[in-house]
């Protein structure tokens, strides 16, 4: 009973604290400089990570496929089957995975760290509303963010499935690109993009939140990261279903 | 003035710190308050300035009703009342120089070479115009301190509450937060509310002592009234200052 009261409780914070999100956005003063300053914080937190990351997938993923495409004769098909396993689903969820591993833990810690330290309380008394500056800023910034970096992610991940075929049959780059882009089409790349904006949107609302309502000193700020981090995965998962589902529905494969 | 009227205010923890507290802090005096750890002073003057919002009760500042009050409202009591925080509240990342021109910048719209000398101006009235630089994490608790204070007087504001200013500084540092607190009330005219367990920062700044125990304000005087009070805690308190002053 406890358990579904805390549940229901969580529910309602998170709706007012999303709520509070579409007010402020909304009302001036916009914090330009701030969300500017926050995506050059959050890329050069996450680029390298990623891109290494992303790199071996896009190597492993071709490695793994080769010797099974070659016993149907449709070792052809792998630029094609790599590229839009990439695109389409695998390099928007493992870079939203890598940035909620990088981004929210960091925004749960340094809010968090805020709040037991009375910054934020400092920053509302001086008549600076802390959650535009705090969290707005931070939620735009990587809302707007993840676009880009996950089609960087692509383009390195797309990068290492060549460098697995150049090492297998020597093709060469600009063939294996060739047959990338010819397999490409609209409803491949753009839901995939867009779906990252509301990977972004959870990661930094979840970050920002359990940030926001840390309690308990040093304690709760380490709690407020871990929790970060393992929700904002967990809902990473359950939007990819949901929006799996709607793009399905609203961009059929041609 | 501030005036405190019949104030409640509890948390979900079943923790009432404040049972119907009643307080005047008339203009151009320090009132110091005092009570045990945990007695509510904290929770008293957050909800001065609106951080804690009283569940009964009526706090007005310069006339203007603090409980109740809608956003607009607050900012504009907010802008009148200065908040000087036990740690100081530096924003970490930001250098001291940035950390009092924040306010400045936000709340006044005052920037470029106007906001450099306010920010010069104030950390040479604290004493620590070097420090411009710095990064909170370089600086000593002491220097926290008086940085905070720096960036709470630095937009002006006609109230002060400072919330154990005093607390885990050596006597020397003590003994220089007590006199600029003083130095603030005599020069600029301020107003304030002073939370300290700290026998000479009473001593230096009180005007008059109020007493808080069981969410209720059961001594409020002069000093020399608190002095000869029957109030245990008092007696305790004033024996220790003689001891120690």
């Amino acid at each position: 009973m406890n358990h579904l009261k805390s549940v229901i409780l969580q529910f309602g914070s998170y709706t007012q604290f999303i709520g509070r999100f579409f007010r402020t956005i909304l009302t001036p003063p916009h914090e330009f400089r701030q969300i500017m300053r926050h995506v050059d914080d959050f890329g050069a937190m996450s680029l390298p990570l990623i891109a290494v990351v992303n790199f071996i997938m896009g190597l492993i993923l071709a490695m793994q496929s080769r010797p099974t495409m070659e016993k149907f004769g449709a070792a052809a098909f792998i630029p094609a089957m790599v590229t839009i396993s990439i695109v389409r689903e695998l390099g928007p969820v493992i870079t939203a995975l890598l940035v909620a591993g990088r981004v929210a833990s960091g925004i749960g810690a340094e809010l968090g760290s805020m709040k037991v330290t009375e910054q934020i309380d400092a920053m509302e008394c001086s008549g600076v509303d802390p959650y535009n500056y705090l969290v707005t800023t931070r939620v735009i910034a990587l809302a707007l963010l993840m676009p880009i970096i996950t089609l960087y992610a692509e383009f390195v991940g797309i990068f290492g499935s060549y460098v697995a075929e150049f090492l297998a049959t020597g093709v060469t780059l600009r063939y294996y690109y060739g047959q990338v882009i010819e397999s490409l089409t609209f409803v491949d790349v753009v839901p995939g993009l867009l779906k990252t904006i509301a990977f972004g949107f959870a990661i930094a609302i979840i970050g920002a939140h359990k940030g926001f309502n840390t309690d308990s000193g040093t304690e709760g700020v380490g709690r407020a990261t871990t929790s970060a981090v393992v929700l904002s995965s967990l809902w990473i998962i359950l939007i990819d279903m949901i929006l799996v589902k709607v793009s399905i529905t609203y961009f059929p494969n041609p | 003035m501030i005036e405190i009227r019949d104030v409640y205010k509890s948390f979900g923890s079943g923790l009432r710190p404040l049972q119907g507290v009643s307080l005047d802090v008339p203009t151009g005096t320090n009132v110091v308050v005092l009570g045990k750890s945990g007695s509510g002073k904290s929770v008293l003057l957050k909800s001065i300035v609106g951080l804690l919002i009283p569940e009964h009760g009526s706090i007005t500042v310069a006339g203007e009703e603090v409980v109740g009050a809608d956003h607009k409202t607050l900012q504009s009591i907010r802008r009148k009342v200065g908040y000087v925080f036990q740690s100081g509240a530096l924003y970490d990342s930001l250098t001291v120089g940035e950390n009092l021109a924040f306010p400045l910048e936000k709340t006044r719209g005052i920037t470029g070479s106007e906001a450099r000398e306010r920010v010069m101006h104030y950390l040479e009235q604290v004493g620590l115009p070097e420090k411009v630089n710095k990064m909170p994490s370089e600086l000593s608790g002491g220097q926290r301190k008086r940085i905070g204070v720096a960036r709470t007087i630095i937009t002006e504001p006609e109230y002060l509450l400072y919330d154990e200013p005093t607390t885990g500084l050596d006597p020397q540092t003590t003994k220089e937060i007590a006199e600029l607190i003083v130095h603030l009330k005599q020069d600029l005219k301020i107003t304030a509310v002073t939370v300290t367990h700290d026998p000479y920062c009473l001593h230096i700044v009180a005007d008059t002592v109020a007493y808080l125990e069981d969410g209720k304000i059961l001594f409020n005087g002069t000093k020399d009234e608190a002095h000869r009070s029957d109030v245990e805690f008092l007696r305790i308190f004033f024996s220790l200052q003689e001891h120690r002053v």
